[in-house]
Formats: structure tokens, sequence, C-alpha cells
């Protein structure tokens, strides 16, 4: 087989609460080839957000084994408070440079997110959208192999949601990152990955790992159009039931 | 628009001061007591072409600053590691709050059997009163950094240090900010009233001695010198905090 950059075995977490003992993940297992872009889906406070600090070593698991073979970063969902609002965007930008210890291009990295001319602005100067894009920008400058995305375009109005998907698919096509996105939308789910695994509520089991075959470059009107788009999207809906 | 409000504020002000002429003038209130404002503002220009009002001036500044500049450093270290260590935390935080809320005034008696009439034991009470509020809001705004931004600190694989430096304390600063103004104001009292317990010089010394010696306008000219101080030094602190932390009052007002 492949040799995983990423791979969970026989997870299991649970938080102390008090007295009493919240099993939230339960023996998730699942392995990624380096550029696979896999969506993570389930129900509400299943423990997609567990799952995703646990594989960024923000919590400790309570049974089981994360191996990742390369840097990893997490967009968090909540972007207002995980950028710096101290720093201007270009400040914000440039931190994942300093931390990978090198130089980049911030030109670039500026254009492909969509940003010219914002360089100056504080972060409460722009819109959510652009907020996200930030957070975004500064992950991939810091330049890791793998990305987590805790439910980024999560809330945001659905245009720019369609937007920033589209440009993420773009910017994924042009670096070769591995990406795990969590989201609860099952098109989206869908529309932006190779895989998608279904977790079951809560404690989270994997009740299903779904490859996507749809053709890329994907567009959000044919690809969702497509009888096999539909055909998912039927399969993955009954698992979340 | 709020400078338009502002001008109504002022002229207020004189609107008062008019009246406390006219009161004073015609011998309504106690003219010794309370000259008028136009007896007052002659004292006042005399003092200021005299050297020992300057001396004065200068010496109360020079303590408060003194003091005032040791009261930062040490509160801001203190209230970083207290911040940052649960347990330095617990073992000193019973003691702050037992010893806070002690008036400072009242440690003075103490602090001349320890310092003697001084400087030395003047800018430790000056030190001592401004401590708390930096200590307080410093702990209060390194304590209270969210949680995001410091897992943000650790998903781009930072160490406990580096997160404080690069992330609690930026976080923290309109904290310390606000903890720094409220004690500029103390550091000034504390100034004021150790230099009336004890002293050869300084404009709390002089607003005593005015009295004592029933020079009473010298007296209001120098309270007013002192309003006057703290006024000043509070309208540079706001600039100043407006200048280098705009980015917390627009950030937090958005949310
Ligand atoms: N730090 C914590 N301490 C205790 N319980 C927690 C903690 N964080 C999360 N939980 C609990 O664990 C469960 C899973 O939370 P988690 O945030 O992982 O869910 P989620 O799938 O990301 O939810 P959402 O869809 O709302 O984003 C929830 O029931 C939550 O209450
Ligand atoms: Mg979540």
């Amino acid at each position: 087989m492949y040799n995983p950059i990423l791979s969970v075995s026989n997870l299991s977490v649970s938080y102390q609460n008090e007295n009493k003992k919240l099993h939230v993940l339960k023996n998730i297992n699942f392995q990624s080839k380096e550029g696979e872009f896999i969506s993570i889906i389930g129900p509400s406070s299943c423990g997609k957000t567990t799952l995703l600090k646990s594989i960024a070593k923000l919590i400790d698991p309570c049974f089981g084994q994360i191996n990742t073979n390369g840097k990893l970063t997490l967009v968090f969902q909540d972007y207002s408070k995980s950028l710096f609002q101290w720093k201007t965007v270009r400040q914000n930008i440039e931190f994942g440079f300093e931390r990978n210890g090198k130089t980049g291009n911030f030109q670039k990295l500026i254009n492909l997110v969509g940003l010219k001319g914002f360089e100056n602005y504080h972060p409460y100067q722009l819109s959510g959208g652009m907020q996200q894009r930030v957070a975004i920008a500064r992950a991939i400058a810091y330049d890791p192999q793998i990305i987590l995305m805790d439910e980024p375009f999560g809330s945001l109005d659905s245009q720019t949601r369609l937007r920033l998907e589209d440009e993420l698919l773009r910017i994924w096509g042009r670096l070769n990152k591995t990406i795990l996105f969590v989201t609860h939308d099952v098109e989206e789910a869908i529309y932006l990955a190779d895989r998608v695994i279904v977790l079951s509520s809560k404690p989270a089991k994997i009740v299903s790992d779904v490859r996507i075959n749809l053709a890329r470059p994907r567009n959000q009107i044919g690809t969702k159009k497509s009888k096999e788009y539909i055909r998912l999207w039927d399969k993955i809906y009954k698992f979340l039931q | 628009m709020k400078s338009e409000h502002k001008i109504w504020g002022y002229v207020f002000i004189l609107f008062l001061i008019l009246v406390w002429e006219i009161l004073s003038g015609a011998n309504i209130i106690e003219k010794l007591f309370l000259p008028p404002p136009s007896k007052i503002a002659v004292s006042f220009y005399k003092l200021l072409l005299s050297s020992d009002f300057w001396i004065d001036l200068t010496s109360s500044l020079y303590r408060m600053f003194f003091g005032y500049a040791i009261a930062v450093m040490l509160a801001v270290t203190l209230g970083i590691l207290m911040g940052s260590f649960k347990l330095l935390y617990n073992l000193l935080d019973p003691l702050i709050e037992f010893l806070r809320p002690l008036p400072s005034v009242a440690i003075i008696p103490a602090a001349i059997l320890f310092l003697g009439i001084g400087d030395v034991m003047k800018v430790f009470i000056i030190v001592w009163a401004s401590t708390w509020p930096i200590l307080l809001n410093t702990i209060d705004g390194i304590r209270n950094v969210d949680p995001v931004q410091i897992d943000t600190g650790r998903v781009f694989g930072m160490n406990k240090l580096e997160i404080t430096r690069s992330i609690k304390i930026p976080n923290a600063a309109p904290n310390i900010a606000t903890g720094m103004r409220i004690s500029l104001a103390i550091a000034l009292i504390l100034t004021i009233t150790s230099e009336m317990v004890s002293g050869t010089n300084g404009i709390g010394l002089f607003i005593l001695n005015s009295q004592r010696s029933f020079r009473i306008p010298e007296m209001y000219a120098g309270i007013i010198t002192v309003a006057a101080i703290g006024f000043l030094l509070n309208l540079i602190f706001v600039k100043l905090e407006r200048k280098l932390l705009k980015w917390n009052k627009e950030a937090t007002r958005q949310t």
C-alpha cells in the first residue's frame, strides 16, 4: 500500500467533566495519502473539532495513536479569534513565514488568496470572508504538509462560501498539500473532496468512508448536477440519518 | 461632532470660574479662604517666575516618574509571571488580596521607620501604591487570553515561552495599559501625600507651607498646578494609548 502522510489508529478521546466522563471519539481509524483532500462530516457536536484538535496535538487522546509524516497546522472555525488583531494582514501572513523559518513569497501568496490591496489593513477592517482568507494564507505561509480546517466557511453567507470553496480548490490544486476539511454540509463535503469520512453521533465512529470520483476541475453548477454527485449526496445523506 | 460637545464642557468651566469671581469679589464667599480666580491667577503667574517653584515642581515630577517607572517594570514582570504560572499565582494571590485594599498612606509611618523621611521612602510609597492596579490588570490580561489564540500559537509550533512573548503579552497589552493609566493618577496622589507628610521640597510641601503661612492664593496656585499635571499626564497617556492600541478599540467595538 501507499506510505500514509497521516494515520490515525484506534483513536478514542473522552473529556472529564466534573465526575462524569464524556466519550467523544470511539475507535477512529483512517489514513491519508499525500495530497489528498478529505472531508469529514458528522452531526452537530459529534466530535469533529475534537478529532482535528487531537490530530493537531492540542488534546491528548485517551487511547490510540496518531502518526504524521510532516508538519501540520490547523485553521480554526473561529477565524476572528484566531487572527492576531494587533497585526496587519501582511504581518499576520508573515507570521506563517516566520514560524516556518524561511522567507516566503508574500506577493504570490497575497495574490493567491485575493487580498491584494489589503496588506496594511487590520483584521477588524475586513469582512468575515476576507478574515478567513487571511487565516488560510497564514496557514499556507507556514508551508505545512497537512492543513486541518475546522468548518472554515461555516459562518459565512452561502455566496461567499461557494466562492471560497472554489478558491480553496484552486489553491489546493497548485500546492501539494493534504487537507482535512471538517464540515457539516453534505454538498460542501462532496464538492471539495477526494474522500468523505462520515462520522456517527457521539461517541463518534466512522460510519462510512466514501470515495468521490468526480472529475476535476469541478465547478459549482456542472459538478453538482452530475448523476454521480447526486448519487453520492443520497448515499452520504442516508449515512447521516 | 465629539469635539463640539466637549466645547460646551469647557464653556461651562469658564462659566463657573466667572461665578466664583463674582461671588468672591462681592465677598459672598469668604475672600480670605477662597480668593477670586483673578487673584489666584496673579500668584500663579508669579510662581512661574520663581525658581523655587520650579525646583518644587521638578522634584515632585522626578519622584513621581521614578516611582512609577519602577512600579511599571515590577508589576508588569510579576503580573506576567503570575498570569503564566498557576503555582506562583496560588502562592501570591491571597497575599495580594490582603495587601491591596490597605490604603497606601497607612504604611507611611512604617516606611519612615525603615527608610527615613527622604526620597527613598517617598519613592517606595509611590511604587507600593502604583503597583497594584498594574499588577492585577496584567494578571487578568494574561490569564484571560482567548484559548483560541493560544491554540493558534501551538499549531504554529510555538513553545510556552514564545506563546507568552508573542501572543499573550500583546493580547494583554490593553489591560496592562488600563492598569498603567489608573496608576498614573495614583502615583501623583502618593507623591503629593508623601511630600506633605515629610519633606524638604515638592509641590505637596509647597501647598502645605502656603496654607500654614497663610499665603492662600499661592496655596490654590499649587493645587491648580497639581490638577494640571494630572490632567496633562492623563491626556498624553490616553492619546498614546489610542494610537498604539487602536486595533483593540476597533476590534472590540466590532464584536
Ligand atoms: N474542552 C472540553 N471539555 C469538555 N467537554 C468538551 C470539551 N470540548 C468539547 N467537549 C464536548 O465534546 C463534544 C464534542 O465536541 P466537539 O467540539 O468536538 O464537536 P463538533 O462535532 O466539533 O461540534 P460542532 O458541530 O458544534 O462544531 C461536545 O458534546 C462538547 O460538549
Ligand atoms: Mg466543531
